[in-house]
């Protein structure tokens, strides 16, 4: 059993340290096994220590939408192939996310936000997250995607020209 | 402990293939072209189709014209099956084959079509590079 009243602390990378309620940490597969199959002192969970170095902004923004999503169900649910879509971002979360457009490094922060997700286990945040990168990308030319993933081309015209025939194999 | 990613590629592999799951095929397909690094990242996930071996495990005349063709890819793990799944559901489409199923049970790869006798010698004809 959870007991929602008990508090629990998360030391980052960066030495701060949150404590927050297991009504929020127990969203997280990796917290909750830190807390009960490690025998963590004090419910105190040094994040650096045993998964990702998740630094204190990125923790804020994970506490955040674990704040807003603390009454969701558990376990997060599975969904088949067909069902699995996209375009049903909460709100909320659309919201969540918008507010990094308005910083130089969104990207980056989404990145950051995806990776302690998945390093957290925290499988309703990890697939909202992936749900908003793989919306920015789908329907996009290739030269698109280039300037969205900030990633250059590095292929020979040869070694492009053979993706192009392999890719064209599934496309034509 | 591992570092955070400033980078797409450098997020963790679980967190790759599930925004690969969410892109529509041609998305993905294009994220080939992308670079090198995106190749093998997409390489990696669904991965290379030159290596697939196809058991035929049922090759029946179910009807009068009609060929009931079933192989399995349960040897492969689920990434090159769904790569399978683009390519042969793109030769579908463009064969105008009806009936086609993609199992979707886990651990079960199993593709079963059936196909009208005179669709049969293009629809091998499309695979056999590949098999």
């Amino acid at each position: 059993r959870i007991y929602p009243l008990m508090r629990v602390t998360l030391t980052t990378s960066d030495g701060a340290s949150v404590t927050v309620s297991r009504q929020l940490t127990k969203h997280s597969g990796f917290i909750e096994k830190a807390i009960t199959d490690m025998a963590v002192d004090d419910n105190a969970v040094p994040l650096s220590a045993v998964a990702v170095d998740v630094d204190d902004a990125t923790l804020k923004l994970v506490i955040e939408w674990l704040t807003e999503h603390r009454d969701d169900a558990l376990p997060y649910p599975e969904k088949t192939d067909e069902e699995r879509r996209a375009d049903d971002i909460p709100a909320w979360d659309q919201a969540f996310v918008q507010k990094w457009d308005t910083k130089e490094d969104q990207q980056q922060t989404l990145y950051a936000v995806i990776t302690a997700a998945d390093k957290l286990d925290i499988k309703g945040l990890l697939d909202m997250t992936c749900k908003t990168l793989a919306n920015k990308i789908n329907g996009k030319t290739v030269e698109e995607m280039r300037e969205i993933l900030q990633l250059e081309c590095d292929f020979t015209e040869e070694e492009l020209a053979e993706i192009r025939k392999e890719n064209a194999w599934c496309e034509n | 402990s591992e570092s955070m990613s400033n980078d797409f590629l450098g997020i963790p592999q679980n967190a790759i293939e599930m925004i690969f799951s969410y892109l529509d095929d041609k998305s993905l397909l294009r994220l080939r072209e992308v670079c090198k690094s995106a190749n093998d990242s997409v390489n990696d996930c669904l991965l290379n189709f030159q290596e697939i071996q196809i058991s035929c495990y049922s090759y029946a005349q179910k009807r009068e014209n009609t060929i009931s063709v079933s192989f399995n890819l349960s040897r492969y793990e689920r990434p090159i099956y769904e790569y399978w799944k683009i390519g042969l559901k793109n030769i579908v489409h463009k064969l105008g084959i009806t009936g086609f199923k993609f199992s979707d049970k886990e651990n079960v790869r199993d593709v079963t079509a059936k196909i009208e006798n005179g669709k049969v010698k293009s629809f091998l004809e499309y695979l056999k590079p590949r098999i």
